[in-house]
């Protein structure tokens, strides 16, 4: 096997398919960590400039994420400034780029290569694995020698992974060696790990890929169907099943779009402040009874709000992990602290934070609101709870695939 | 002659495995997506009619002067062919603290999206072993050896091939629209059609050029094998690449100072600066022109009233200071908005380079071409935002007008009527949004049409001196 293993590597390292490929993966890691780590930096100096002072209790910003470099997710999301005021919460729209051509196309992170590129890359260097030997006629050579049917398939399985993995593991590396190295970066213990859980979920899904192509190499007898079927479930896997999912779990469920629920926030506090000056007339007005009023007007929108929310993200999550493109978003977005939990996590908590200051705002209580701590989750914490599910995907699908191609070779006539 | 080996080669993609897939494929996947954008219309829709009626309702009963900007905020109602191209997704842009994050996550399948990453494959699937795969068939010798001129094969290949990609699109296109059409929450119009009309030609145009990349590869290419990889290698750098990097490229090269540092910057001009400036100029006149008022200065008010009430010279002089006074105060703070202003409009025009610049690179790209296009077609685009915006932004100024009107009038009746109270709203004109007509939508992208034009000749013509030199044996 380990014969198989080497012949794989050595006859295609040379080739052009293996230059062509690896060329532009190594040119795309480079553009992406160049155009991120920009995009990261000026995030970091809004925060810095909008950073408030720390007596300043009714403004909430968290500084970037440095993960974000390799995931943008959700960060330039969460990492707004969050203005706390009688009126609810606002957020600041000054750290929006102007530029609205971002709003039109894709962010090219990390995550996008992996996802695309590297599904890609796993696909074309697997649909001729057993047609492509078979149209050349040595598939009956090596079946006629000694190696059993499920060496071959694992041990071309094996050098295929190699070929397409390694690459990409050392262009990564070298990549997030390149970030830790900028001063700006902070890139401790967890950084090493977080950048290993991507590693490693880019490896599961390489694996799964470079199976599926297997798989389809030894359902057909010819490569140039192999390779149009490979590219089609590539589109379908990569691109139709998870952005069509998220659509439909948007078009099924009944979430009201945000700026809605922000009119009827806005409008309760409108007529709170209107009926309390109208019912005050030349007298002194009553802040923390306007304050309560808009609250709890809120409070009901948020909390009938809410809940419909996390069905609709659980309805598109379990669409968007039929293929292991979406599990691999939410796992790799979860990894770098930019995923759908971080976002909800710190809203929660800016929310629990007013709730229980809320006496100390409306001055009620002469104390002062107590200071807002938030951590971010520690990686544990997210690979056990939030992306587990994600991960049980993202190993299960090589497993299954292999499995399958395991099975569809030992029944592939190599005539 | 053209015409048979055109028929030859649709009838050769018509027997094929290939073609069937890619015909099943574009329906299905077309029909779902706009669908499931149509439900989406509809929702986004309703959410609007009843959004606006509470808005509206709200101002009916509590509408004062004070906070008419904060209740008269609009919202936009969905585009009608939204479910075609779903443009800028107001969803993305995470604006409020409750935004959903799943669409900052993963883009919309739209019709647009089914164009840009699927059928542009299909089309390079469909072309790319045009010549080579023929010359490794051998076939492409003993058509030449029959007298057939060079230019005619190239050009019946080509048509043959984009024929066979257009036809099951172009019919799954109109089994799209015909189910829009069809749904009852979608209203359209005959401008609507007409756009879909314009909107299926760009889309055949920008297929067209797929086509005739993935011709002139298969001249460039010895093997078929070769001619993929190349084929695929252009593809993913103008479907993958060049679009998604052009606005953080132009950020890079063309560099814009974010909005929050220039906020700082106006704020540090209009009151710190401002407040520097009149406390130094404050005391320049005091010791140049009043030094007599000076012992007032710093007195507490009651203090100030009894020493000017038994001065009464004084008290003249005081109150031709605070003339002084105001008139300064007036003139610096005149120059700071000014200074505060020409920031403003040079971060203004800074960010309109840089967003010019990004367009400019990404149009390199076929599917950014066709990106705009087809979102400003259907308004969901950048154009029509902005215009939009305008209309909204003037219509909150006119009826900012009208409420200053009715309150003046209240006034006149009750001198305490104040900016708290409500003023009567009632039979105001109503918001209607104009759409653009179809001329107005196609102009801004003028250069987008041309270069979806120029690529489509340019590729057919380096597929024709690529095939004249080509070698057939």
């Amino acid at each position: 096997m380990t014969d198989i293993i080497r012949k794989e590597i050595l006859e295609n390292l040379t080739t052009y398919r293996f230059a062509v490929l690896t060329g532009l993966l190594a040119l795309l890691v480079a553009i992406s960590v160049i155009v991120s780590y920009g995009d990261y930096r000026i995030r970091m100096e809004n925060y810095n400039i909008l950073r408030p002072p720390a007596d300043d209790p009714s403004k909430i910003i968290l500084p970037p994420e440095p993960m974000s470099i390799f995931a943008r997710g959700l960060d330039a999301n969460t990492g707004r400034l969050y203005q706390l005021s009688p009126l609810g919460i606002e957020v600041e729209s000054s750290q929006q780029s102007i530029n609205r051509l971002f709003s039109l196309f894709t962010v090219p992170d990390m995550l996008f290569i992996i996802k695309v590129m590297l599904a890609l890359v796993a696909i074309l260097f697997s649909f001729d694995a057993v047609c492509g030997e078979k149209e050349q006629g040595t598939l009956k050579l090596m079946l006629s020698g000694h190696t059993g049917r499920a060496a071959i398939i694992m041990g071309k399985l094996a050098g295929r992974y190699a070929l397409v993995f390694v690459p990409f593991a050392v262009l990564f590396l070298a990549a997030a060696t390149a970030i830790s190295l900028a001063g700006d970066v902070p890139s401790g213990a967890d950084y090493w790990w977080r950048v290993s859980a991507i590693l490693l979920s880019a490896g599961l899904y390489v694996g799964a890929f470079l199976a599926a192509g297997t798989l389809i190499s030894s359902l057909v007898s010819r490569s140039p169907s192999s390779l149009t079927l490979g590219l089609g479930v590539w589109v379908l896997l990569v691109f139709v099943v998870p952005d069509l999912s998220t659509t439909a779990a948007r078009a099924i469920s009944d979430v009201p779009p945000a700026d809605r629920v922000e009119m009827e926030n806005r409008l309760t506090a409108v007529r709170a402040i209107y009926e309390a000056l109208q019912a005050a007339k030349g007298g002194a007005r009553d802040m923390s009874r306007i304050m309560y009023q808009i609250r709890e007007g809120n409070s009901q929108v948020f909390e009938t709000y809410r809940p419909r929310l996390n069905r609709m993200i659980a309805l598109s999550q379990g669409l968007a992990r039929v293929s292991p493109s979406g599990a691999l978003v939410f796992f790799v977005s979860e990894a770098a602290n930019t995923g759908i939990s971080a976002d909800l996590h710190i809203k929660d908590e800016i929310w629990a934070y007013i709730d229980r200051n809320i006496k100390r705002f409306a001055g009620l209580d002469p104390e002062p609101p107590e200071h807002f701590n938030f951590r971010r989750p520690a990686l544990a914490e997210q690979l056990a709870g939030p992306a587990l599910p994600d991960l049980i995907v993202l190993v299960a699908f090589p497993f299954v695939l292999t499995a399958c191609a395991l099975g569809a070779f030992m029944r592939y006539d190599p005539r | 002659m053209l015409t048979h080996i055109m028929v030859k080669e649709i009838r050769d993609n018509f027997l094929n495995i290939r073609f069937l897939g890619a015909c099943v494929v574009s329906l299905l996947i077309i029909a779902a997506s706009i669908a499931i954008m149509a439900r989406t219309h509809e929702e986004g829709l309703r959410d609007y009619q009843s959004g606006v009626r509470t808005q509206e309702e709200f101002i009916d009963r509590f509408a004062h002067v004070n906070r008419l900007s904060w209740m008269s905020r609009r919202h936009r109602e969905p585009p009608h062919l939204q479910a075609l191209a779903g443009g800028i997704d107001a969803e993305a842009q995470q604006e409020n603290f409750v935004s959903n994050p799943l669409p900052a996550l993963f883009s919309r399948m739209d019709y647009v999206a089914v164009v840009t990453l699927i059928i542009s494959l299909f089309a390079v699937l469909f072309s790319y072993n045009a010549v080579c795969g023929e010359r490794e068939a051998g076939l492409l010798r003993q058509i030449l050896a029959a007298g057939v001129p060079r230019r005619t094969v190239l050009a019946g290949k080509y048509l043959g091939g984009l024929a066979s990609v257009l036809i099951p699109f172009t019919i799954s296109a109109l089994a799209g629209m015909l189910l829009l059409a069809l749904n009852p929450g979608v209203q359209l119009d005959g401008t609507d059609f007409a756009v879909f009309g314009t909107l299926l030609l760009a889309s055949w145009l920008f297929v067209a050029v797929f086509c005739g990349i993935g011709l002139f590869i298969s001249t460039v290419a010895r093997t078929s094998a070769q001619a993929i990889l190349i084929a695929l290698f252009a593809w993913v750098v103008l479907v993958l690449v060049i679009p998604n990097i052009s606005p953080f490229l132009a950020a890079e090269i063309s560099p814009v100072p974010s909005a929050a540092k220039i906020n700082q910057q106006v704020f540090q001009i209009v009151d710190r600066e401002r407040d520097a400036i009149i406390g130094v100029k404050l005391r320049e006149m005091i010791e140049r022109s009043y030094p007599d008022i000076a012992p007032t200065v710093g007195l507490p008010g009651d203090a100030l009233q009894q020493r000017l009430a038994a001065d009464l010279p004084l008290k003249e002089r005081y109150a031709r200071f605070m003339q002084d006074r105001d008139a300064m105060m007036a003139q610096v703070n005149r120059e700071q908005q000014a200074k505060a202003e020409k920031i403003n409009a040079d971060f203004r025009e800074r960010s309109g380079r840089q967003e010019s610049l990004a367009r400019m690179i990404t149009s390199a790209s076929p599917v950014s071409d066709f990106i705009f296009v087809a979102t400003d077609l259907a308004e969901t685009g950048i154009a029509a935002e902005s215009y939009w915006r305008r209309q909204a932004n003037e219509y909150n100024d006119a009826l900012g007008r009208i409420a200053d009107e009715r309150q003046r009038q209240a006034r006149d009746q009750n001198p305490a009527f104040s900016e708290n109270d409500h003023v009567d709203l009632r039979n105001r004109p109503q918001f209607r949004e104009a759409h653009a007509d179809l001329a107005t939508r196609i102009a801004p992208d003028a250069a987008q049409w041309a270069l979806l034009l120029i690529f489509n000749v340019l590729f057919f013509l380096l597929a024709l001196a690529g095939f004249q030199r080509y070698d057939v044996r």
